[in-house]
């Protein structure tokens, strides 16, 4: 009797354990994440990004000169310029590439998984 | 052709002959500093690869300050210098900017030269913070005069340009002044700087001529193209 009770206990135990590491990752996924991106020696740092829609990308300049942070294609947005010490808040929802529009060569892109 | 200043000076490398009749030698001065020499002559003989880099520091140095044909000119500079000729070196691209704005009615040379201007200006505003804080004067010297004294001919010859002709001249000349620069800032400036903070400083201007140079080139192949 004892024994079933034993093996039924750990059956019981294992269940509840896949049940909260299991809702725990689902949580972890739906909750919206900050992700840095850092404006410094003329270059996005890390110029590629991989979030989940929803997740914050949060641009910095801190570089010695004025950056800005623009929707490349279609210049749909723009942080509009960022001088040293500011930062950009942009909410991910699509794949977007962007570029800094004062020097044109910085360029950068947001994936979407 | 002798190329010492004094009798105690000598070479601590040969000759070496480069492009079109200039010489350069590499000398230890009386004070045991190191100072790189040109001069013209009359001759013509291939460079010597082996030496590229006392070429390459001193070309870099004769394209900034214009002293090929001058007949000898000291690279040794205190940290007060080197932060005057930072400054200066800033200063004469925002002139030429103020320039480009004034001549050109292309928006991509009107955006090039605002850009120039604006963060030429802010590594000038720095340059002036750390010399306040580190409470050093910045100093006038041979290399900052002779820099100003170019920058004067070069306004001078952009100045003169029809509307039609300056946005190439413009940009072509930001072109040859950025790379000049880099050379000059990577090979003079930040070996001879002394002080971290003034080093640091100058390392961190690096990328920033870089991607000017780059965004200049930019420009210039979109007016090639659309001549």
């Amino acid at each position: 009797m004892n024994r079933w009770i034993g093996v039924f206990g750990w059956f019981a135990f294992a269940v509840v354990a896949g049940w909260l590491v299991g809702g725990c990752q689902q949580v972890r996924h739906q909750a919206a994440a900050r992700v840095d991106v850092s404006l410094r020696q003329m270059q996005f740092a890390p110029a590629e990004v991989r979030v989940h829609a929803g997740d914050t990308v949060v641009f910095t300049n801190n570089d010695i000169v004025t950056h800005d942070v623009t929707e490349e294609t279609a210049k749909l947005w723009t942080s509009g310029p960022l001088v040293v010490g500011e930062s950009f808040a942009f909410v991910a929802q699509k794949d977007v590439t962007y570029y800094c529009s004062i020097h044109p060569i910085m360029k950068g892109k947001i994936t979407v998984e | 052709m002798n190329l010492l200043a004094h009798p105690m000076e000598y070479a601590i490398l040969p000759k070496v002959t480069i492009g079109r009749e200039i010489n350069v030698v590499t000398v230890c001065t009386v004070d045991h500093s190191i100072r790189v020499v040109t001069k013209i002559k009359n001759t013509m003989k291939k460079t010597k690869k082996k030496y590229g880099r006392y070429v390459a520091l001193s070309v870099a140095l004769s394209l900034l300050v214009g002293t090929i044909g001058v007949a000898q000119e000291s690279t040794k500079l205190s940290d007060p210098e080197v932060a005057h000729v930072a400054v200066v070196a800033n200063q004469i691209d925002i002139d030429y900017a103020t320039i480009a704005t004034k001549k050109s009615k292309n928006a991509d040379i009107l955006k090039f030269a605002k850009t120039m201007a604006n963060d030429h200006e802010a590594v000038i505003k720095q340059a002036a913070e750390l010399a306040k804080k580190l409470g050093v004067t910045p100093k006038d010297n041979a290399v900052s005069k002779q820099l100003l004294e170019d920058a004067k001919k070069k306004q001078k010859e952009l100045n003169g340009y029809s509307r039609a002709a300056f946005d190439q001249a413009y940009i072509d000349n930001e072109v040859a002044y950025h790379k000049a620069v880099i050379g000059a800032v990577e090979n003079l400036l930040i070996p001879e700087t002394d002080n971290g903070e003034l080093k640091a400083l100058l390392e961190n201007v690096v990328p920033a001529l870089k991607a000017h140079l780059a965004h200049a080139e930019m420009v210039q192949k979109e007016l090639t193209s659309k001549k």
